[in-house]
């Protein structure tokens, strides 16, 4: 028997015949290898660039852009807390350096003010809470932000209007920044880079998991809609006080101590 | 990680059948497929939302196998084969059964006979039922030219099965 005598027709029911036959060996539990491998990597991904001698020349940007690439390629489950910690959404790594905080454009171009946070539920399809009760006073600004697969609200207290419990910043005239986000549970969406002199601790904040980020200049970076990483210019680089809230990232950027940052996140209505 | 491991899980067997074809080496492919599930992993942040999710993955594992099948000059030690096939009352008369089996294995020997890309092709159509445009993006190739990759690959696979 040759081909020659088998229609096109035939040959093709006999190769799918073929490969409802083939002897293939049996399939692997693949996943707790892959988990393995891909702790291993990041694990030398992420020692890897604090190692090389390149990194010293590389832009501090660049740099960063490097990490939160290694960060973002593993969700840090089991990863030392040490060097990288994660909340829903949100990936915490130690860095060598971090750039200066740019002053100045705070809030996202491509985030849209309203006039209230009944509003601004409206536009994220989440309840917006603010820490009115601590405060003293609604916020003095409010955006709203849809991205690709995650919403964001951002409420800016302006200096002085926070009945002095939050200082002022290094940015002129934001005296606390407040993000509250909802996206994609397996996704990272958002990086934070602490360089040494930094401080990061675990803590419970309204019964659910937190970190407090306190020291020296921090960098945010977001995960764009297109997959490139992008520096989040809204942040203050003052201490931060991030916590899982239901399916919401929420954070708390001011130049407060942790105890005020509770407060504020207890008040949180 | 525990969505990504849901992933794993749904097209493990798949990724490794797909290895299997090309390196025909049971531990090979499944060592392949282990890498090409940590490659697929690290490349997440540029898949594109909505987008299939079967053929970009078939696209790392046969990459992954195919660069393997290259770079490694040894013969494989095992060859694809048929399974040997239970009597089946509902595949006709023991005879039909016979010659059923006797092509298959003439063309297993066919396929073993060919390259890696090749063998690829004709797997995706038919032993995994791809459709043209997951196939397009399988190989990345254009939609266009997975035909005349096809029409190709099972000229050059009858003329092995002449042989």
């Amino acid at each position: 028997m040759t081909s020659g005598r088998l229609t096109d027709d035939e040959l093709e029911r006999a190769l799918r015949d073929v490969g409802a036959h083939l002897a293939y060996p049996p399939a692997a539990d693949l996943l707790p290898a892959v988990r393995a491998r891909i702790e291993q990597r990041h694990a030398e991904s992420f020692w890897s660039i604090f190692r090389s001698p390149r990194a010293a020349f590389v832009p501090a940007l660049a740099t960063v852009a490097l990490l939160l690439l290694a960060a973002l390629a593993f969700q840090p489950i089991g990863a030392n807390a040490l060097e990288a910690l994660g909340l829903r959404g949100l990936v915490v790594f130690r860095g060598a350096e971090a750039p200066p905080p740019s002053v100045g454009a705070a809030i996202l171009p491509d985030a849209t003010r309203v006039a209230s946070l009944d509003a601004a539920s409206r536009e994220v399809g989440f309840e917006v809470r603010a820490p009115t009760a601590a405060v003293g006073a609604p916020p003095d600004e409010i955006y709203v932000r849809r991205a690709e697969g995650q919403q964001q609200a951002i409420l800016v207290y302006r200096t002085g209007a926070s009945g002095g419990l939050v200082p002022a910043s290094k940015v002129p005239g934001v005296g606390m920044l407040i993000v509250e986000t909802r996206g994609k549970v397996a996704q990272p969406l958002l990086g934070k880079l602490v360089p040494p002199g930094g401080r990061i601790e675990q803590l419970t904040v309204n019964g659910g998991p937190g970190l407090w980020i306190e020291g020296e200049a921090h960098q945010f970076f977001y995960l764009g809609p297109d997959g490139n990483i992008l520096p989040d210019s809204v942040r203050l680089a003052g201490n931060v006080l991030a916590w899982e809230q239901g399916d919401l990232l929420m954070r708390i950027e001011a130049q407060v101590d942790r105890d005020v940052a509770l407060k504020l996140a207890g008040a949180m209505r | 990680m525990e969505a990504y491991g849901e992933i794993v899980i749904r097209y493990q067997a798949l990724a490794q059948r797909t290895a299997y074809v090309i390196l025909r080496d049971a531990d090979a492919a499944q060592d392949a497929a282990q890498e090409a599930f940590v490659k697929a992993f690290r490349a997440l942040a540029r898949f594109r939302e909505g987008a299939p999710v079967r053929p970009w993955l078939l696209r790392i594992v046969a990459n992954e196998a195919i660069n393997r099948a290259k770079a490694s000059s040894r013969h494989p030690q095992v060859e694809l084969t048929a399974a040997v096939a239970e009597p089946d009352e509902r595949a006709g008369s023991p005879e039909a059964q016979a010659l059923a089996s006797e092509r298959r294995e003439m063309l297993v020997r066919a396929l073993n006979g060919m390259k890696e890309d090749d063998r690829i092709v004709i797997a995706y159509r038919y032993f995994f039922d791809l459709t043209e445009a997951e196939m397009a993006d399988a190989l990345g190739i254009a939609r266009g030219t997975v035909k005349s990759r096809l029409s190709r690959a099972m000229s050059r696979l009858r003329e092995q099965f002449r042989d």
